[in-house]
C-alpha cells in the first residue's frame, strides 16, 4: 500500500455501536483501529490503534518512512 | 448518568488579514472558525428508555438534552431540555460523541433534520436546525492536528462516492464513544 499523508484520504470516523455493523460488512476491521478502503470498497489495510489522537502522528510517520525507503 | 459539556466542534482554521503584505499587515491573532449547536446532553436512563420506548440494540439510541444555550442554533430550532434527540440528519445518536462528530463535520449554515421525541403525550417529530458558526480567537490552541470529513456509518456511502470522484482512498477510524 502506498502510504500517503492524512490529508490525502477522505476521512470518516465511526464509533460504537455503528462500528459493529461496519465490522460485519468489512470483516477483519479492528475495533479500535484504522482501516483503509479503496474507492470500490475493498479493505486494503488495517491497523489496531488505541486512540484516535494517534492517527495523525502515525500517518505522518509512515509517510516519512515510505519516502525514506524510496530514496535509498 | 453522565453529562457531557457544551461542545464546540472545530472544523476549519481561518487566518485573517492575508490580503496585505507581511510588512504592512498589523499583528492579528489567528482565529479558528468552528461549528456549534449549543446543547448539553446525557445518556437516557434505563427507566427513560423503557417509558419512552427508545430504540435499543447493543446500546440505547438517543441523547437527552440537559441544557440548551441561549440564542444558540438549538434554541432557535426550538429544542428544549428534556427532549430526546434520536437522529441528526441520517445519523443515529448513541452518545454525545456522535453529536460532536456530526457537528464537527458539518459546515456552518447547513440545515439538518433533527429527529426528536418529546412531550406529553409523547410524540416524535422532525425539527430543522441550522448549524451555527463560532469564532475562536485562540486558534493555535484549538486547531486539531487531524480532522474528520464525515461521521458515522450513515455517511460511509457519501464518503465512498466522494473518494471515487476525487480518486482518493478512504480512511476509516473506528473507535468507542469517549463521553
Amino acid at each position: 500500500m502506498v502510504i500517503k499523508k492524512s490529508a490525502d484520504f477522505i476521512r470518516i470516523i465511526i464509533r460504537r455501536p455503528h462500528a459493529y455493523e461496519f465490522k460485519r460488512r468489512f470483516p477483519g476491521s479492528p475495533i479500535p483501529g484504522v482501516v483503509i478502503l479503496s474507492v470500490d470498497g475493498k479493505l486494503l489495510d488495517s491497523l489496531v490503534l488505541p486512540s484516535k489522537n494517534s492517527i495523525s502522528a502515525l500517518l505522518d510517520r509512515l509517510s516519512k518512512n515510505a519516502r525514506k525507503k524510496k530514496r535509498l | 448518568m453522565r453529562t457531557a459539556q457544551v461542545f464546540l466542534g472545530v472544523v476549519v482554521l481561518a487566518v485573517v488579514g492575508l490580503a496585505q503584505s507581511p510588512a504592512e499587515r498589523p499583528k492579528q491573532k489567528a482565529e479558528a472558525v468552528g461549528s456549534w449547536i449549543g446543547i448539553k446532553t446525557r445518556y437516557p436512563t434505563a427507566e427513560e428508555a423503557r417509558t419512552l420506548a427508545l430504540p435499543k440494540g447493543v446500546r440505547i439510541q438517543g441523547q437527552v438534552i440537559n441544557e440548551v444555550a441561549k440564542a444558540s442554533p438549538a434554541a432557535n430550532a426550538g429544542l428544549k431540555a428534556g427532549d430526546i434527540v434520536l437522529k441528526l440528519g441520517e445519523n443515529d445518536l448513541y452518545s454525545f460523541d456522535d453529536i460532536s462528530d456530526f457537528v464537527a463535520t458539518s459546515r456552518p449554515g447547513r440545515t439538518v433534520k433533527v429527529c426528536v421525541r418529546r412531550g406529553k403525550p409523547l410524540k416524535e417529530e422532525d425539527v430543522a436546525l441550522t448549524i451555527g458558526k463560532r469564532v475562536f480567537s485562540d486558534a493555535e490552541s484549538r486547531t486539531p492536528s487531524f480532522t474528520w470529513d464525515y461521521a458515522s456509518l450513515a455517511q460511509l456511502k457519501a464518503a465512498m462516492e466522494r473518494a471515487k470522484t476525487e480518486s482518493r482512498l478512504v480512511l476509516v477510524g473506528i473507535f468507542g464513544a469517549e463521553t
